[in-house]
């Protein structure tokens, strides 16, 4: 939004989008978990119509607001407004449902069409106050989270839900992360060299793009199945020891094929590209029991037994942790190659002039001018892994997946609803905090 | 001094420079010229090594740069490239300091150097905590030159640096490069395309065709005795106007009395090229003052006829 437009369009659209909101059903009251029809409630039904009015009147005023003049004050307005409207929002979630459960502690209440829309339209005015002015955003944060802490919200299905079982949810909560968490490296150790490959040497350019966006297409689901006999396969017939032997055989062999003109170069790249994708679902299992132990392996170290007593199998932490890895790479490599190549060319020739070491090239010129793709690419990729280990239940491997799948599998809508608001909380948290860093980490020079 | 011995130069069997020998004395500032494709940068590049000879070699004070590290060659000498390739995430100060980083001087010696360079090449001292993108062309390339002269090499390359700029600025630049010059008295190898600047900056010009060396002398060299048709097509229809552009009005007045006190006056060290358009304007004749605004000499349109 330009400064000082003359009004605030997206407040106005949010306005307009609240409208419907008034009227359409609030709140949905299901006699029982496991019913998928209940009673609505509207705005303008008994226990909620004061709040119905409250919000008539606030949203009108936003209205208002936002054909105020710049002059007049519109950002801290908007901002105060919204703080209302977000803080009258979060109790009047809680304290609505609470209200219409009574005391039937089986009557489950969920949110119906109408409360998702006025939450969507507070969102939207949230982006508004943005656009308006960023730094009065703290006051609808602010007034949120005091409403948040002060209002129970026992009433909810889906914090029902929670309740049944509190350490499992933790469970699957950390689990996701710790997918994420070991997937992260792994695709950042994966991605970085082969976006600067792509950059550096043309024959690599076209491949390595392509197999990165590849993986991108390729249905997860048909990944997992691909990679079930593989793995078990490898849990069964490799060892500790055995795979030790290759970490010191196949660099050495890469390292001699290297010396033998193209051909053997060629070799060197397919082999080098196998023994690290061979060794990745190991090093995946590793990072992961790292989180989840404090050390790489589950139980004792054996060096001579399979894998497979280190927790490789064609099902768990080990296809989990791979897929998501091969998944997140095509964010990395791509913003990295183009990072790489949005460095000016007479920036670089002058440095190299200038007597710069290639690695102080690197260093000094091409990293920090890249930097801001680099981020750029670490938040897409993390936002994929956040997502995408929702499916690592399929081949079990935790995570809150898990409430999707048994909350369609057994019809529990309230369920389905934790793990999906999880998840793009989640998401939402980690998008946030990167956009924050790649403001931080852009150079003063280069900023729009 | 430098010398070069027979440099060739192949790319892929094509001669981008074919043996070239030219010898350039410390304190020359020498031009090379010629038509785009012509080698010109390329043996630019061969001096510090950004590409390195296929065959021939050049001598720095007397040292093959073949038996240095190419880097250590090149914090040795200054480098000044078309579009300044400053580096947007680095301060003016910072940009101009990074050879002297990466000689590892201390921070002090640095900021003093910072200081002493922008207020040799006249940037106001408030500029060095800007950043690239919010100076004008003229000052970025300003800042272009501070920083190739940061270590204070007896070396300076500069490759078509004023060529992006509008005439306006080009032309203030070219007085400050020879106002640096006067100061600093580096050996500087320029390369341009354009004839009016090779002349008015170069003490020495080679006409470079093809990869190979043409003519090689004084401006006046070149304008007045082309050695083929190459070089006289190359210098133009307007020589005998392009060499004004290395001259003043003292290099042309009469200096016998009497002098024509009525005549408008114009200072002695006005540029040649300016004094005759007054005259082909219809001034049949200028008095020439000097520094204090005493009469020195005369000068009509028959002056220019005679040398």
């Amino acid at each position: 939004m330009p400064r000082n437009a003359r009004y605030n369009p997206l407040a106005l659209v949010a306005s307009a989008m609240a409208l419907p909101a008034l009227w359409l059903p609030t709140f949905v009251a299901r006699p029982s978990r496991v019913l998928p029809i209940g009673e609505l409630v509207g705005l303008w039904q008994a226990p909620l119509a004061p709040a119905g009015w409250a919000l008539a009147v606030l949203w009108a005023l936003i209205a208002v607001a936002a054909l105020l003049p710049t002059a007049r004050g519109r950002a801290p307005l908007l901002g105060l407004l919204t703080a209302v409207l977000t803080g009258l929002l979060t109790a009047g979630v809680g304290w609505g449902s609470l209200r219409l459960q009574g005391d039937d502690p089986m009557i489950r209440i969920g949110l119906a069409g109408g409360g998702w829309l006025m939450l969507a339209s507070c969102g939207l005015v949230w982006l508004a106050v943005r656009a308006e002015a960023g730094r009065w955003l703290w006051l609808p944060a602010l007034a949120g989270l005091l409403a948040w802490v002060s209002v129970p919200y026992g009433g909810l299905g889906m914090v029902a839900e929670y309740r049944i079982s509190p350490e499992s949810y933790h469970d699957a909560l950390l689990q996701h992360l710790r997918l994420v968490a070991a997937a992260l490296p792994l695709t950042l150790a994966l991605g970085l060299p082969l976006g600067i490959a792509a950059y550096r040497w043309q024959a690599a350019e076209a491949p390595v793009l392509a197999v990165a966006g590849f993986l991108q297409t390729l249905p997860s689901v048909a990944l997992y199945g691909l990679l079930l006999p593989l793995l078990s396969l490898q849990g069964k017939t490799w060892t500790l020891s055995g795979l030790g032997a290759a970490c010191v055989l196949i660099p050495l062999a890469v390292w001699l094929l290297y010396r033998f003109g193209p051909v053997g170069r060629w070799l060197a790249v397919a082999l080098a590209v196998s023994g690290t994708l061979a060794l990745l679902p190991l090093l995946g299992v590793a990072l992961h029991n790292l989180l989840e132990y404090a050390r790489p392996w589950q139980d004792t170290l054996h060096w001579h037994q399979p894998l497979a007593e280190h927790g490789l199998r064609g099902l768990g932490v080990a296809p989990a942790v791979t897929v998501l890895t091969l998944y997140g790479l095509l964010p990395v490599v791509v913003q990295t190659h183009l990072g790489l190549r949005a460095v000016p060319a007479a920036a670089r020739e002058a440095a190299r002039g200038m007597g710069m070491r290639p690695m102080e090239v690197f260093r000094l010129v091409e990293l920090p001018l890249a930097l801001p793709y680099l981020v750029e690419g670490l938040r897409g990729s993390l936002l994929l892994l956040v997502g995408l280990a929702s499916l690592a239940v399929l081949v079990n491997g935790g995570g809150l997946g898990y409430y999707l799948m048994r909350g369609v599998e057994q019809a529990v809508l309230d369920m389905v609803l934790l793990g999906a608001v999880s998840v793009a909380a989640l998401a939402l948290a980690v998008d946030a905090l990167l956009r924050g860093l790649v403001q931080w980490l852009t150079p003063e020079g280069v900023r729009p | 001094m430098i010398r070069l011995e027979a440099l060739s130069r192949h790319f892929d069997g094509h001669a981008a420079v074919e043996d070239v020998s030219l010898e350039i004395s410390g304190g020359t500032l020498q031009v090379l010229i010629g038509p785009s494709g012509c080698g010109k940068s390329t043996l630019l590049r061969l001096i510090n090594r950004l590409i390195a000879p296929t065959t021939g070699r050049v001598l720095l004070d007397g040292v093959d740069t073949a038996t240095l590290a190419p880097e250590a060659l090149r914090r040795r000498i200054g480098y000044v490239i078309q579009g300044t390739g400053l580096f947007p995430h680095l301060t003016v100060a910072e940009n101009i300091a990074v050879v002297p980083r990466l000689l590892g001087w201390p921070k002090a010696a640095r900021r003093q150097r910072v200081e002493a360079l922008m207020e040799l090449v006249r940037l106001e001292p408030a500029l060095a905590t800007r950043y690239p993108a919010a100076l004008s062309g003229g000052q970025q390339q300003r800042v272009g030159i501070a920083r190739a002269l940061a270590a204070d090499p007896a070396l300076l390359l500069m490759d078509e640096p004023f060529s992006a700029l509008d005439p306006v600025t080009r032309r203030q630049l070219q007085a400050a490069l020879l106002d640096i010059q006067q100061r600093v008295r580096k050996t500087i190898v320029f390369v341009t395309h354009d004839m009016e600047e090779a002349v008015r900056l170069g003490d020495r010009i080679a006409l470079m065709q093809d990869g190979r060396l043409v003519q090689n002398g004084p401006p006046d060299a070149l304008l007045r005795h082309p050695v083929n048709a190459f070089a006289a097509a190359f210098v133009g229809e307007e020589r005998a106007l392009m060499r004004l552009a290395r001259h003043s009005v003292a290099d042309f007045m009469r200096t016998e009395p009497p002098f024509p006190l009525a005549a408008p006056a114009v200072s002695a060290n006005l540029p040649a090229r300016q004094a005759l358009s007054r005259l082909l304007d219809g001034q049949p004749v200028l008095l020439v003052t000097g520094p204090s605004g005493e009469a020195v000499g005369q000068i009509a349109l028959q002056d220019f006829a005679q040398e």
